[in-house]
């Protein structure tokens, strides 16, 4: 049982004072971030890093916060789904369906409890899972050379567009966009500047906390701007909650739909390139063909919002499994925490649950804590956070924008990251308005170098023979994943696209 | 614009990526592949997938009306300036300018948003530099 006293050692890293502020303090700004539309997980995270860089925090500490961010945003989302039928943030989208409903009818206090449970449900079981699954992921992970590294960054971005993406090529595009900027600056393995045109500032090349908070932050600025008139529709919202308490019976009716989201859930988390929105998606397409016996699907039926809810959290811990175990991340959150790890000097992958494993152990120890005071904050709490709902964007969206430059602006004190953040911000505008996903090319930006590096040291290693790339099975198995996981979506986009408006109707 | 615009846009792009690598100076000592070819792999995915966006582009985004893009380009020029005038009047006085016009532009009447972006602004000083003590930018005023 060696996994259990790691696990002990990590509760007593998670249990100090600070960490455990810290938790609470992630915990409560991540149901924030979810539950305001427009800033989700990955928005949230990406704004807090260049923060607790520029704090000073140690790995494990910024782990925990950011992690609980990451899982607060996952019950967050669902507040303003439910209330306002606009998701808080994308894997959230899927709970309007029957959530909304539920609150037309006066049910909104009792929807908001259900999800509440479902995502604690989720939540646990997927970390459980985590620590089951992880270390076992990890001695696999110890056999794996360049070779085997390359192939699997190559699999992490073939595999990302997945059954998501609309557009492949799109995919693609936005993966080797990330990967380009990467490029920039000296060159790693030999000391040469690479595509710098003499500019001192872009030797060290351009920070990838400075990308990833310009296309996802500073951008959402820019879509506010845009939507400024429309935005002024919404603005008489109601928010009514009622009773929050839920029948014993409807507890249990919704039991079943839990377990088969979570177990969706977890899976969707752990394959590459897919993450929570695919999670809870699945989860509900599956709880719907199986108990939508009477029609009661879309008009409020409570299996409907657990099976989501239960998905996505399932999902989001689901998704830390490759993230910790192999270090190449699955979804846009898990990368943006990776991210935080390198700037940190973790290395990510096997080698971190023998070199630090404080960090390892501290994380999901928080996460179990995370979790009980999520449910406390989500469940009984609820209605303060509702509240939040009712900032109009004209006041927050300043806020989001001001913080994001105090962060970048703690770390390097120079604004000339600023104004490349600036131009990443309308960057990520134009790509959002042409439908061009942003994820990839943050993944891009972020696992660059590593993935160069690890074709060139495979490179030297065989004396540049390229077919060295597909010699062990290993290599050989994940390159058939990689290969079926880009073309099978061919395929299977039509339906899933079929579905998918059926389900908005 | 519309994806074949995009696409073209891309396709230059990458032909300077190239070009960019292409002159990039090798030193005596390298490793088996050299700092060029990767930039090439990736050039090719680059050259091959902007091809797709020419050649099969997807429906037209509304685009926002002209307005609208000048008051983007306008929001981004002002966050330009703030970057570059942070140094040199301080924190609290440009982020109360920046802040008040992101606000000004979402909506709010003139005299609220100045408010909220002085709120802002000495709200963010205060916690970030008096009680979490974060390093920001100090202008001749000291703050």
């Amino acid at each position: 049982m060696e996994t259990l006293d790691f696990l002990i050692d990590g509760f007593k890293v998670a249990l100090t004072l600070e960490n455990f502020t810290l938790a609470l303090i992630g915990c409560i700004l991540g149901t924030v971030f979810g539950a305001l539309p427009g800033l989700g997980p990955a928005n949230g995270v990406a704004i807090l890093i260049p923060l607790s860089f520029s704090l000073g925090l140690s790995a494990a500490a910024s782990m925990i916060l950011l992690a609980s961010v990451y899982y607060g945003a996952m019950y967050g989302g669902r507040i303003s789904s439910i209330l306002l039928n606009i998701p808080g943030d994308e894997p959230a989208m899927m709970t309007c369906l029957d959530g909304y409903p539920m609150t037309t009818q006066g049910r909104a206090g009792e929807a908001l409890t259900l999800t509440g449970i479902a995502s604690f449900f989720g939540a646990m079981f997927a970390t459980i899972g985590l620590v089951l699954l992880a270390p076992q992921l990890v001695k696999v992970a110890l056999l794996f050379g360049p070779v085997e590294y390359f192939a699997l960054f190559v699999m992490a971005f073939a595999t990302l567009g997945g059954v998501a993406s609309k557009n492949q090529s799109k995919t693609v595009l936005a993966s080797c966009l990330g990967l380009g900027i990467a490029t920039i600056g000296v060159d790693h393995q030999t000391g040469v500047p690479r595509m710098s045109y003499e500019i001192i500032e872009l030797y060290d090349g351009i920070d990838f906390l400075v990308v990833i908070v310009g296309l996802f932050a500073v951008s959402e600025v820019f879509v506010f701007i845009e939507n400024t008139n429309l935005n002024k529709i919404g603005e008489e919202k109601k928010i009514i909650i009622g009773n929050i308490i839920p029948k014993l019976k409807t507890v249990l009716k919704i039991v079943p739909a839990m377990f088969r989201g979570t177990f969706l859930g977890f899976l969707s988390g752990i394959l590459p390139g897919a993450g929570a929105s695919l999670g809870s998606f699945v989860a509900y397409t599956f709880e719907k063909k199986v108990s939508n016996k009477d029609d009661t699907f879309g008009k409020g039926d409570e299996r409907g919002v657990a099976a989501p809810e239960a998905g996505n959290n399932a999902a989001a811990g689901g998704a830390l499994v490759p993230m910790l175990a192999l270090g190449v991340p699955g979804s846009g959150t898990t990368a943006v925490l990776l991210a935080m790890l390198m700037t940190l000097d973790v290395t990510p992958g096997p080698l971190l649950f023998k070199q630090n494993p404080d960090v390892v152990w501290g994380l999901i120890a928080a996460l179990f804590i995370g979790n009980i005071v999520l449910l406390i904050l989500n469940i009984p709490l609820v209605k303060y956070f509702s509240k939040i709902l009712l900032i109009p964007s004209k006041y927050l969206m300043p806020i989001v924008a001001m913080v994001s430059f105090v962060g970048i602006y703690g770390i390097s004190g120079s604004s000339f990251d600023l104004i490349i953040m600036v131009m990443f911000g309308l960057l990520g505008w134009l790509l959002r308005k042409l439908d061009i996903p942003l994820v990839p090319v943050i993944m891009g930006v972020i696992l660059g170098e590593h993935m160069e590096s690890n074709l060139r040291r495979a490179m030297t290693i065989h004396d540049g023979d390229w077919f060295m790339l597909i010699s062990s099975n290993v290599s050989i198995v994940i390159w058939s994943i990689t290969f079926i996981g880009f073309v099978l979506p061919f395929f299977f986009r039509k339906k899933i696209k079929s579905t998918l408006v059926s389900l908005q109707k | 614009m519309n994806d074949r615009v995009f696409g073209v846009f891309t396709l230059l792009l990458t032909f300077f990526y190239i070009f960019s690598a292409y002159i990039v100076e090798e030193s005596f000592i390298s490793d088996h592949i050299g700092p060029k070819m990767y930039p090439y792999i990736v050039s090719f995915f680059l050259v091959t997938s902007s091809l797709f966006l020419i050649f099969k582009p997807d429906i037209k985004p509304i685009w926002p009306s002209f307005g609208k893009i000048i008051e983007i380009l306008m929001t981004a020029l002002i966050l330009i300036m703030y970057a570059v005038f942070l140094p040199v009047i301080g924190f609290v006085f440009s982020t109360f300018f920046a802040s008040s016009f992101i606000s000004w532009r979402l909506g709010a009447k003139v005299s609220s948003a100045f408010i909220a972006g002085a709120i802002i602004s000495i709200t963010i000083f205060i916690l970030f530099r008096k009680i979490l003590g974060l390093s920001l930018a100090t202008g001749p005023f000291g703050f």
